[in-house]
């Protein structure tokens, strides 16, 4: 064969080709419109800490991702597929997070759910961002959002929001100007400690002590002491329920009596399990919503559905991830499985009523800015108000 | 029996694996797994020749890693870095090993821990500096005058060959005079002494050369992950690094890189068995220290044994 007949095929072939792929892309963007357009079943992944110090929140994040999916499949899926939920431990361990990451992906999942540990997040948010996935998270760290990924959305509150209420809440609204804080000394404490330092000093309230404790650490009667000893009015704890149950206990035993504020751990129910209604009485605590706090019958049966289910109490964080199964739902129902259109109808996300609170996109991906006022009476977390994050 | 043939069974293996696994996250983790390998060779110059117990290699490191993001991510050229990671390392070494070189046994090893925890809390709380419990991310990957690996598969055979110049120094240290006053020491200080060896120099040697392969993996490691954060070289590291030389075989070089690949590869294996997995990666690691004291390398030499006395 000649050089120009080879040359004429190539050509002609090429014109094909193109006109081949322009149909495809035509007919493929009008399909991925429908989530009949969807592979069946519809591949999602989720990276979690189901082992380590932190496996309870991770377990707690878990099950809200499993119960929605259980329930969208009981009831045919979305658009009759059903969803695939692919799950991995991310344990203690930053390299382990993106290690799971990186077989998550090789998946191909439309979307990854994303851990509520910030450090695994960091991790694994440039491979994430890489392959083109939407990431769910609902880790709490202020700067998640701030890494420049479009990929990335939140779906919980964070630090910062925490940060600027709980002082303000403790200065306005309790009357106290001498506050202790005291933080478990990983990513979530520490920056927590930060963020209300700097919000007291805009209320120009001067913490009367700064302390902090490894997440391993027992005894915490030193750092008790010295918030004792320098004449608080007050105290702000930020800390899981594992270590501030230990704090909470030791205060008792130390015969400290101050009133307690901070993040939801001191009104999560694995929390007020472990303390006498004496202990855990008048601890008031702002964070992510609360399902046992509800006075709705229909979310209170959710909640106890999920604690026969898996025998771990649902919390804010079961509440988030369930509803970022649905939120996903609805964007799977209206725009299919195209991932790049999943992003963007999560950044366009306006008023999207969730169980407990209505979500909404901001400009960094951030979609949850209500968070909840509780107090323990007793043993029971009753919720005194929703706050709102100042514009919304 | 020659090694010759073995080794380049094993060099021609580990060439091909990119082109068998063709899968991200299988290389990935042999990255890690060979990093891990190049800290555990480093641990067995103090720990499995010389003698001494060491829990202080997470933090050198992550000592490595931290000194490399930071001065990338100041601008210094990525060249400049495995240098200035040695020299940190090699400091931070001289300042924990001669205070502490004259402790023996357990007080070494609860010395070394606290080392280790000294380093984790400076890293969490110098936030400004070290990112905190954040970490540092973006970290600018390895960059030789303009030239450096892209994606896993290259970075791969860069890190195989480091671990192939890793394993060639530390055999051609085995078998120089350092070597032998190691092994001597180990065996009993008062004869080495006796011999002539200076036993405290010798101990803070091969702290010292431990720490720049643990800092010079840290480098590394920085520059091919690109976020690093205080949990990667926490206690819980510097347990696992020691259980990798157990399982693989204290004084064998080979054995630091089979229970390197083992330790890192074995729980991701395992993964399939849900939470469970770790019931299992446990039960592993006490069946290899039971079954096998000398760790895996040991094997090879076991069988014939068990074979003579069946027969």
């Amino acid at each position: 064969m000649s050089y120009l007949a080879l040359k004429r095929i190539a050509v002609k072939n090429s014109i094909l080709g193109a006109t081949a792929i322009c149909l495809s892309m035509t007919t493929a963007h009008q399909a991925a419109a429908e989530p009949a357009s969807c592979p069946s079943p519809i591949p999602l992944g989720l990276t979690t800490a189901l082992t380590g110090n932190t496996a309870l929140l991770g377990t707690q994040a878990r099950n809200g991702v499993e119960f929605a999916v259980d329930e969208i499949n009981a009831n045919g899926g979305i658009g009759g597929k059903k969803l695939a939920l692919a799950t991995e431990d991310t344990g203690a361990s930053s390299t382990d997070a993106l290690n799971v990451m990186n077989r998550i992906l090789e998946g191909k999942p439309i979307v990854v759910f994303g851990s509520m540990i910030s450090p695994h997040v960091f991790a694994q948010t440039e491979v994430v961002t890489k392959s083109e996935t939407p990431f769910l998270v609902g880790a709490t760290n202020a700067k998640v959002t701030a890494q420049g990924s479009k990929w990335l959305f939140r779906t919980h509150v964070h630090d910062g929001q925490l940060a600027d209420l709980i002082p303000e809440y403790l200065v306005k609204s309790l009357g106290k100007t001498k506050p202790g804080i005291m933080a478990v000394a990983d990513d979530y404490g520490l920056g927590a400690s930060k963020g209300i330092q700097a919000s007291l000093a805009k209320l120009k309230v001067a913490p009367v002590a700064v302390t902090s404790y490894a997440p391993s650490d027992k005894d915490m009667s030193a750092q008790l002491l010295e918030i004792k000893d320098k004449g608080a009015d007050s105290l702000i704890l930020f800390g899981r329920p594992a270590d501030v149950t230990l704090v909470i206990k030791q205060m008792s035993d130390l015969g400290i009596k101050l009133p307690t504020i901070g993040n939801a751990s001191i009104v999560a129910q694995t929390t007020l399990n472990n303390l006498s209604a004496a202990e855990a009485d008048g601890g008031y605590a702002i964070g992510g919503m609360i399902p046992q706090t509800s006075t709705d019958p229909k979310i209170l049966d959710w909640a106890k559905r999920v604690q026969d289910k898996y025998k771990v109490p649902a919390d804010n964080f079961t509440v988030s991830y369930y509803d970022t199964v649905y939120m996903l739902k609805s964007i799977i129902e209206k725009v299919g499985c195209d991932k790049a259109a999943i992003r963007d109808a999560f950044a366009a996300t306006k008023d999207w009523k969730g169980m407990l609170i209505s979500y909404q996109a901001d400009a960094v991906g951030d979609l949850a800015h209500t968070l909840g006022i509780y107090r323990n009476k007793g043993k029971t977390p009753e919720l005194t108000g929703p706050i709102k994050e100042s514009g919304y | 029996m020659k090694i010759w043939p073995i080794l380049a069974a094993c060099g021609a293996v580990a060439l091909a694996v990119p082109a068998i696994a063709q899968d991200g996250y299988i290389i990935q983790l042999l990255n890690i797994a060979i990093l891990n390998a190049i800290v555990v060779i480093g641990l067995n110059f103090v720990t499995g020749w010389t003698g001494q117990i060491n829990f202080g290699q997470a933090a050198f490191y992550g000592l490595g890693a931290y000194t490399t993001a930071i001065a990338t991510k100041a601008g210094l050229p990525w060249i400049t870095t495995p240098f200035l990671s040695a020299l940190v390392v090699m400091a931070a070494s001289l300042m924990l090993g001669l205070p502490t070189m004259r402790l023996r046994t357990y007080y070494l090893a609860m010395t070394t821990i606290g080392f280790g925890e000294i380093i984790r809390l400076i890293i969490v709380h110098w936030e400004p500096v070290t990112g905190g419990t954040s970490g540092l991310r973006a970290i600018p990957g390895i960059s030789i005058f303009g030239f450096g690996p892209q994606g896993q598969v290259q970075h791969y055979y860069l890190l195989i060959a480091i671990l192939a110049l890793a394993i060639l120094i530390a055999a051609r240290i085995r078998h120089s005079t350092l070597g032998r006053a190691m092994i001597a020491t180990k065996d009993s200080e008062i004869a080495a002494e006796q011999s002539g060896v200076d036993t405290v120099r010798t101990k803070l040697l091969a702290f010292m050369i431990g720490a720049v392969y643990a800092g010079l993996a840290g480098c590394l490691y920085a520059s091919s992950i690109r976020f690093i954060s205080p949990d990667s070289f926490s206690s819980i590291q510097a347990i696992l690094l020691m259980t990798m030389l157990i399982v693989g075989g204290m004084g064998s070089i080979f054995g630091c890189v089979i229970g390197a690949l083992a330790l890192t590869i074995l729980p991701e294996a395992l993964r399939f068995l849900g939470q469970w997995y770790l019931v299992l990666y446990g039960l592993g690691v006490i069946g290899v220290i039971v079954l096998a004291p000398g760790g895996l390398a040991s094997l090879a030499s076991l069988l014939p044994l068990r074979r003579a006395s069946v027969n």
